[in-house]
């Protein structure tokens, strides 16, 4: 299947999904308790607990191997003004999953978008950001290099 | 492009897909017997107890084949997401049928053009779902029909309204190919915007 490259849009709601969704629960419930008075979804598929399996290339950019299975949980609402927020987080924390797909629909309306994207979304990539090279710095203080020395007359 | 609408499936899915299949399993084995099923929504022409009876008995290894009736983008999205069945457009790959009573008449080769199993597992036989106007358990303006077989201690009567000549005459057995071919053979559940009533090939049907 030839898959069309991604509009800026896609690329927007990706990266505020996949931080959503990478991020603890509990600093994505805290950060946005204050969003979510007054606001009303309707669960159009309830928070659900599934198995998927993950897949991986050899080295990177070899051939694919089955890695294994690994829990997920997905969720969709709707929100009153009819935006479609979906999830799909690691592990089995409902509420999780509920949360995220809640403010994927609310960021794709407009009027909450850009303080959402603030509030939210920003500091929980910074967070992820700083994790991230805290655990590449800790990896790293320990890399060891393999060297072959080559022999004979070839 | 518009955008297609989702509509609310079951809120608790097992539990309300394990209510619907037992409610369906209680039609089924005792025929004529009128049972209640339902979900939150429905979709342009696909009723929410229809949209229900899908949600309970479809996935992946179950192909749906949809009349023209029901093919509309929204009613295949709507199912494709809540239940991930394969909706074929070949009809003899089909292990459910959605269609609506006017159509039968059109269907060529009906019942052929739905998959009746084999000798061997004759069980793989289509299961038809037709949504009418209306079905009754008792004598009413409709079509009016006399239960006898297994699962009914005498008889048993129920009123489906919209069914067409050709469907009768196959249901009550004119051409003697339902009753021919068995263990071979459709099931049927009718459904209206409640209930549904089924019709399995064991039960022999007389139009009143």
């Amino acid at each position: 299947m030839i898959s069309k490259p991604m509009s800026d849009t896609q690329k927007t709601r990706q990266h505020w999904m996949s931080v959503m969704a990478k991020s603890s629960s509990d600093s994505l419930i805290k950060l946005s308790n204050v969003y979510m008075d007054q606001q009303d979804f309707e669960n159009i598929r309830p928070a659900e607990v599934g198995l998927t399996q993950i897949r991986g290339r050899m080295g990177g950019t070899g051939s694919q191997f089955n890695v294994g299975d690994m829990t997920i949980t997905r969720c969709v609402v709707q929100s009153a003004k009819g935006h479609y927020g979906h999830s799909y987080i690691a592990g089995r924390d409902k509420n999780h999953a509920i949360r995220a797909a809640q403010l994927d629909a609310m960021l794709q309306d407009p009027t909450h978008q850009y303080s959402i994207i603030q509030n939210i979304i920003q500091p929980l990539a910074h967070t992820l950001a700083t994790q991230q090279a805290q655990k590449a710095n800790n990896v790293a203080q320990t890399k060891v290099n393999f060297f072959t020395l080559v022999r004979g007359e070839d | 492009m518009t955008a297609l609408t989702l509509i609310k499936g079951f809120q608790k899915p097992t539990h309300d897909s394990q209510r619907v299949f037992r409610q369906l399993l209680k039609a089924m084995s005792e025929p004529g017997t009128l049972v209640r099923v339902d979900s939150p929504e429905s979709i342009d022409s696909l009723h929410a107890s229809t949209f229900a009876v899908c949600q309970a008995m479809m996935d992946q290894q179950t192909p749906l084949w949809l009349s023209p009736h029901f093919a509309t983008p929204n009613i295949k999205h709507n199912l494709h997401f809540h239940t991930g069945v394969p909706i074929v457009e070949e009809s003899q790959q089909a292990l459910f049928a959605l269609i609506s009573p006017a159509e039968i008449d059109s269907v060529e080769r009906f019942p052929h053009v739905f998959f009746q199993g084999t000798d061997e597992y004759p069980e793989t036989g289509c299961t038809v779902i037709v949504q009418v106007h209306s079905v009754k358990d008792n004598i009413s303006k409709g079509v009016n029909l006399r239960l006898t077989g297994p699962g009914i201690e005498t008889a048993q009567l129920v009123s489906i309204s919209d069914l067409s000549p050709p469907l009768l005459n196959y249901l009550s057995n004119q051409t003697g190919e339902r009753n021919g071919s068995f263990p071979l053979g459709l099931d049927f559940i009718f459904i209206d915007k409640n209930q549904l009533v089924c019709l399995p090939r064991t039960t022999q049907v007389e139009v009143l």
